[in-house]
């Protein structure tokens, strides 16, 4: 796995500054990520983690740089912003939302097919038996999930995660950074997944790309990553 | 906080009381307030009361058509201000609108539909479509529109955003993701605020027919030219019985539906 399979993300010399200051949100930003790789980004507050992920996106746009993407993107963010009154079943299928822009879902309807095939991105995270319950009525690691298979729904090739597990228990935290690892491993997503925790980083990224002041600091694979390159990017944090 | 800004927050206090007072001493001198005629004018009051006992409930026959009225067009001035006041509400919501120029026109309607008394819109439509109950249920929908508009701007401005955000992001069309994100976070708010509306506007209905709206309104003002208070009476029984209906039928729906 790894540099053999091919890059679906490819950002070069990305950066960006703030409009009329000479400050910089970003800077000189280049890295890929591979199918099937499981990418953490680690770094302190403030550092430019989702700055990044919203230019990738296309939502900020970058001063200078190229993001090059052979597929499509889906977020994955902090909290799952599932529409509380509907079913987790539902509000899988209107990840597919961007596939029928028909008047038919314009007026509420959710096409048949994708409730079927919502069934399917619930049990490849886990929550089949949860398909007819109200989204208000689920715990914050099965409404992440859920969030997840909307996130499949939309067939992206590639995942971003902005700090998934920010609001979940350890438990929960682990179950969902686990299904994000399969959805890469198993699936061959390409994942990048902006994480806070460097302990999960460490258990759970094939890589782990640290950003300090809007650089990449370091980018290698998690094995070669020290405590020391870790500890570097937070006591920035510290001494400001 | 030291002694003297104690001292000096009560002096203001002190200050706001006599403000106040001064304020509702001048409402009285405005109004002319005449307590004394209200206690000198208790025999008129309870004369008129006596010759209204018992009330005329043989009525009831003719009273059925006028209290139907009175109701329907309750129903249908809500039916047809909820219709408007949902597409004026998503325009007059800055977190739905189009653009700020649909923004500023849908929220000057809203104030004007506001504004304007729904007994005035009233005395307009039966000028233009003459008495009876259609122009009492034009005049509840225009108001309806106005009051209704506001609130449902309210609503919509307070939902949760990020399931919008989310939807957005999946490449749905601002449409769907109005019906998807948006109807479902605020369906059981607008029908609650629907409900108490149709709650009022029975209320409305009652007091138009004043003015010729038709209605159980219109019968007890012709009772009252009359002096045939004990039909007057009966009305009133009538109209108690009507908004009880109502207000009980609407807090069920509430308490089931929210």
């Amino acid at each position: 796995m790894g540099a053999r399979e091919p890059s679906l993300l490819d950002v070069r010399g990305l950066a960006l500054a703030v409009p009329g200051s000479a400050r910089a949100l970003l800077r000189e930003i280049a890295f890929d990520v591979a199918a099937g790789a499981f990418v953490a980004i680690l770094g302190a507050n403030g550092c430019g983690k989702t700055t990044l992920l919203r230019s990738i996106l296309g939502l900020v746009p970058a001063t200078h740089g190229t993001v090059s993407v052979a597929g499509r993107i889906a977020l994955i963010s902090q909290r799952a912003h599932l529409v509380k009154r509907r079913s987790v079943r539902a509000n899988v299928a209107m990840g597919a939302l961007g596939f029928h822009r028909g008047w038919r879902t314009a007026l509420g309807a959710l096409p048949a097919t994708e409730l079927v095939l919502a069934q399917g991105y619930l049990r490849a995270v886990g929550l089949e038996h949860l398909a007819d319950r109200r989204a208000d009525a689920l715990s914050g690691g099965e409404a992440q999930r859920t969030a997840i298979a909307r996130a499949l729904a939309q067939r992206p090739q590639i995942l971003l995660a902005d700090e998934p597990v920010a609001n979940l228990d350890p438990e929960a935290a682990e179950e969902v950074l686990s299904l994000l690892r399969r959805l890469a491993h198993e699936d061959g997503l390409a994942v990048l997944c902006v994480l806070h925790q460097p302990e999960l980083a460490r258990r759970f990224a094939d890589r782990i790309i640290g950003l300090r002041d809007g650089g990449i600091a370091f980018d290698r694979p998690t094995q070669e990553v020290s405590p020391a390159a870790i500890d570097a990017l937070y006591r920035f944090e510290r001494t400001a | 906080m030291t002694d003297g800004k104690i001292a000096k927050r009560r002096a203001l206090a002190i200050a706001c009381w006599i403000a106040f007072a001064a304020l509702l001493v001048q409402a009285a001198i405005v109004t002319d307030a005449r307590p004394q005629e209200l206690l000198a004018g208790t025999r008129g009051m309870a004369d008129i009361l006596h010759r209204a006992f018992p009330p005329h409930f043989v009525l009831w026959k003719e009273a059925f058509r006028p209290a139907l009225e009175t109701l329907d067009t309750a129903l249908l001035g809500t039916a047809i201000g909820v219709a408007f006041a949902v597409p004026l509400s998503v325009l007059a919501a800055r977190n739905t609108t189009p653009s700020p120029a649909a923004y500023g026109i849908a929220r000057a309607a809203i104030a004007v539909f506001r504004a304007v008394p729904d007994l005035v819109w009233a005395l307009l439509f039966v000028a233009a479509v003459g008495l009876g109950a259609f122009p009492g249920v034009l005049a509840l929908a225009v108001h309806s529109v106005g009051m209704l508009g506001r609130l449902f701007a309210e609503v919509i401005e307070d939902i949760d955003m990020g399931p919008v955000e989310a939807l957005t992001l999946t490449g749905a069309t601002r449409a769907a993701v109005f019906t998807h994100a948006v109807v479902p976070g605020v369906a059981p708010g607008l029908l609650g605020i629907a409900l108490y509306r149709l709650d009022e506007n029975i209320r409305a209905s009652i007091v138009l027919g004043f003015v010729g709206a038709g209605g159980i309104g219109f019968q007890m003002l012709s009772a009252m030219n009359l002096f045939q208070y004990r039909d007057v009476a009966f009305y009133l029984v009538v109209n108690f019985a009507l908004v009880l209906l109502v207000e009980r039928l609407s807090a069920l729906l509430r308490k089931r539906v929210l």
